[in-house]
């Protein structure tokens, strides 16, 4: 039972902290809006496995068929020549790090923090997305990209996740804060 | 009782640095329009109305302001692909209003943000000069402005031009959420 504990305590202080999250079902009164936010930093550091930072819970419904969420996110990390991958994944599943990739992911190296903006489109349809391929630094732009799709229901709970993998583990890559506005169009 | 606190209160009004006055939304909250599926511009190199959102009479108040954000697709070649963005006082004008603009070629994809502010008064507006692929950026243009009655419905009119008749400009989705304040 000891050694369980002794586990289990190791494992909580190594992963890194999820971030707290709130919500204010109904801001904007007459819009119907949502908003998501994570409520302090959340550290990654010692793995160079990919980790969900935050997890924000798009409510079911809460877009309609033609509505859009907006997710800006304030990040830091180690400023190095080594990669910090920013990766937003949207999801029918809290935490996901894997598929739902719609944006690419930022690498940043040489800098010290990065501010994304990324925008999601209900498509016409509550199961049908689209979505400006780009990783949020340069939200606002033109691409030879195709535009992003995904087709996620969104009568159902579906999730942004922000996650975060560092190519030397010792170094730390932060999620200050993350929103997320839901505007409700039919 | 009451009374300390208005001298207080005034007292410390008197004592604020002069600095931007600060409008207070009213209750109602924003309000979101939005396109309902995909509009395309083909065929022709007219200015061709592709969306129109109405602006509610008084919804803005006479700080408030109207963001715009649309994500387009087109025809990837050399030729020119113009996305138009007016607030008017009437709908579906393929000219004047305040315009805001932004013309792209050699790409296929782009995301873009018109924001419309009125400027303390409920007919008057401004908006950044600088085309809306770039709204957070430098510019050597001016501001635009405009004196639209926002006491009476606007529009928020939305059209595509081509160079070439032969390709596509797609609106693939649009909205407009208005930030009251007063």
């Amino acid at each position: 039972m000891m050694r369980r504990a002794l586990i289990a305590a190791v494992l909580l202080v190594s992963a890194p902290a999820l971030a707290q999250l709130v919500t204010f079902p109904g801001v904007g009164g007459g819009g119907g809006g949502v908003v998501v936010s994570t409520t302090g930093p959340v550290n990654l550091t010692g793995t160079t496995a990919e980790t969900n930072l935050a997890s924000l819970r798009i409510p079911a419904n809460s877009m309609g068929k033609n509505g859009a969420v907006e997710i800006k996110a304030l990040w830091s990390y180690t400023n190095s020549a080594n990669v910090k991958t920013l990766q937003p994944r949207f999801t029918s599943t809290a935490g996901a790090t894997s598929g739902g990739v719609l944006w690419p992911n930022a690498a940043p190296t040489t800098t010290a923090s990065f501010q994304m903006l990324l925008i999601l489109h209900n498509n016409n349809a509550t199961n049908s997305q689209t979505a400006f391929a780009n990783a949020g630094g340069s939200p606002f732009a033109s691409t030879a990209s195709a535009i992003a799709t995904s087709s996620l229901d969104t009568t159902a709970d579906t999730f942004i996740n922000l996650n975060g993998a560092l190519a030397l583990s010792t170094e730390t890559l932060t999620l200050q804060r993350a929103t997320a506005t839901v505007f409700y169009a039919p | 009782m009451i009374r300390l606190a208005l001298l207080l209160w005034a007292a410390l009004m008197l004592a604020m640095s002069a600095s931007a006055q600060m409008g207070i939304a009213p209750p109602s909250g924003f309000i979101v329009a939005a396109t309902q599926g995909q509009t395309s511009v083909t065929g022709t190199t007219a200015e061709t109305n592709l969306a129109n959102f109405k602006i509610p009479a008084n919804t803005m108040g006479k700080n408030g302001h109207i963001e715009i954000k649309t994500l387009m697709s087109y025809t990837n070649s050399a030729n020119n692909k113009t996305l138009l963005i007016r607030l008017s006082s009437s709908q579906a004008v393929g000219s004047g209003g305040l315009l805001a603009a932004t013309t792209q070629s050699a790409t296929a994809t782009m995301q873009a943000m018109a924001v419309y502010r009125n400027n303390n008064a409920t007919n008057s507006q401004i908006a950044y000069g600088a085309p809306i692929g770039q709204p957070f950026s430098s510019s050597t243009s001016a501001s635009v402005t405009s004196a639209i009655d926002t006491t009476q419905d606007a529009w928020v009119n939305i059209s595509g031009q081509l160079g070439l008749g032969t390709e596509t400009l797609t609106l693939v989705h649009a909205y407009a959420v208005v930030f009251p304040a007063n």
